[in-house]
């Protein structure tokens, strides 16, 4: 397991979820990243998280296409993206 | 630009026309390291995502996508700057150095020493002479059935008195109070068996949260995130009922981990999964146990060795009622005489002893499964195999479990 203070490491596993599009697990491990990185309380990681699941549920109940979902969990790995470059800690 | 990093360029360009998935990965680790900032490695990384993500893409977009990657090869190698790579690294190393101060946490949450526990209706008796269990770390207990696994996890958590001996709770209880009623709050126990939940999931979690004094906005956010972090936002309206056997210990994880445990002790929770969703419960217990932020110890029973021990901090063992404490797991094996290996085979046991015999002393026993080879420091696996497909024997599976805590369940055979 990566050490959880090995913050280079943990940023490339979950980029490495994106680029493989195992966006689950991508949302998930940042979830753990931006509580453990991030030194204000709020809800950036949740919020993605919760539109994620709320795209797959859309995509289920076919209220979107495969194809809008496709476009809408690409804005979701880019906000996973930015939550990683976002994060600054001295 | 440097001719190098021309041709660099140039070469990562011909494999992305070949094989852009291969020429992506190229790419995103060339942008790594002559990148004058972090975007373009997103951008390469998305481009990745949408490759990954679609199967059945339209050819035209896929071709635009690899012109893309082409695009951002040439655009890594002309705005290569040696001062902005350097001073990017040098930023990236301070946050390195920052992050590293943040030392996971590691108190002493239990200590138990010399504990018993007695039945007057039965010969049964328990015994720990000592266990610590520490924030941030995952201690396994395996053992065969009804050697006093479920005992000890109830003890532990306090739904059973101890007939001798200590526990104590340094972390959860600093002056040793032992008020079982304060301790309990900061304890989460998931029996094997999962009591049925009534009506709507989120709502059980709240009133949970609640019940351990999370209120109000405290109590959205811890809920909300509990169901986020376990991934289950797409079952909260549906009843336990229509849950998978997944899924329910998902929720029971979600009931426990919502009142914010620093002792998490779970029994048996992978009994009833497939072995993938064994893998990611796990998982997700590892991460949340080792949280930087807010650590958790687990102590977890389970019958599936391999995989709690490639999870877990120490192992314990129990036999008979008497708890043996391995220590890190990593040390397991460490001080053994023997090697001793797992095979399985189609062959019959009595062929497979026979051609054995052209091996340094070794001693091979069947436990109706797979058979098992104990042999000597000196004898690898590497050779093992070796004699065993010389010999043209069929292999199914082959497991050197030398330093695994399987050892423990054969040593009458040693």
């Amino acid at each position: 397991m990566i050490a959880p203070n090995n913050i280079l490491e943990r940023k490339s596993e979950i980029k490495h979820f994106v680029a493989t599009a195992k966006l689950e697990e991508a949302v998930r491990r940042c979830i753990d990243f931006y509580r453990d990185f991030n030194n204000q309380d709020d809800d950036a990681a949740i919020l993605v998280s919760t539109t994620y699941y709320l795209i797959l549920i859309e995509e289920k109940s076919g209220l979107i296409t495969s194809e809008q979902a496709l476009v809408r969990k690409q804005q979701i790995a880019a906000r996973i993206l930015n939550i990683l470059k976002e994060i600054q800690i001295n | 630009m440097s001719i190098n990093l021309q041709n660099r360029a140039n070469s990562i360009k011909g494999v992305i026309w070949e094989n852009p998935m291969r020429g992506a990965e190229l790419l995103s680790d060339f942008a790594e390291r002559y990148g004058a900032d972090t975007d373009v490695g997103d951008e390469i990384l998305l481009i990745q995502f949408e490759l990954n993500a679609s199967s059945d893409q339209d050819p035209a977009h896929q071709k635009k996508l690899v012109q893309k990657l082409v695009e951002l090869t040439d655009q890594v190698a002309e705005r290569y700057d040696q001062e902005k790579v350097a001073a990017r690294l040098q930023l990236e190393q301070e946050m390195i150095e920052a992050a590293k101060k943040r030392k996971l946490e590691n108190g002493l949450v239990l200590a138990a020493e010399g504990i018993e526990k007695k039945y007057r209706s039965s010969r049964f008796h328990l015994f720990a002479e000592k266990l610590e269990l520490r924030l941030g770390e995952i201690t396994g207990l395996v053992g065969e059935n009804a050697t006093g696994k479920t005992t000890l996890l109830r003890i532990l958590a306090g739904d059973l008195a101890l007939s001798k001996g200590q526990v104590r709770f340094p972390l959860l209880d600093p002056q040793n109070k032992l008020d079982w009623g304060d301790i309990k709050m900061k304890i989460a126990f998931v029996p094997q068996e999962l009591p049925a939940w009534e009506g709507p999931l989120v709502e059980a979690l709240r009133f949970e949260a609640s019940r351990h004094g999370i209120l109000g906005e405290a109590n959205r956010r811890t809920v909300d995130y509990i169901i986020q972090r376990l991934g289950l936002a797409l079952h909260t309206e549906k009843a336990w009922a229509e849950l998978s056997g997944g899924y329910k210990l998902r929720f029971a994880l979600a009931k426990a981990l919502v009142s914010k445990p620093q002792l998490l002790i779970l029994d048996e929770p992978l009994a009833f999964l497939d072995i993938k969703t064994q893998m990611v419960v796990l998982m997700d217990i590892q991460a949340l146990a080792k949280s930087l932020r807010d650590p958790i110890s687990v102590l977890i029973s389970s019958q599936h060795l391999h995989e709690v021990e490639s999870v877990a901090d120490q192992m314990l063992f129990m036999r008979d009622g008497h708890l043996e404490n391995l220590g890190p797991t990593e040390d397991i094996g460490q001080d053994r005489r023997y090697n001793l290996f797992e095979v399985g085979t189609p062959l019959s046991f009595k062929k497979f002893e026979k051609i054995l015999q052209d091996l340094e002393y070794s001693r091979a026993w069947d436990n109706g499964v797979d058979y098992y080879v104990a042999t000597p420091l000196s004898v690898d696996a590497d050779q093992i195999l070796q004699l065993l497909l010389a010999k043209g024997i069929e292999i199914r599976h082959f497991r050197d479990i030398s330093t695994s805590v399987k050892t423990k369940f054969y040593e009458n055979f040693l």
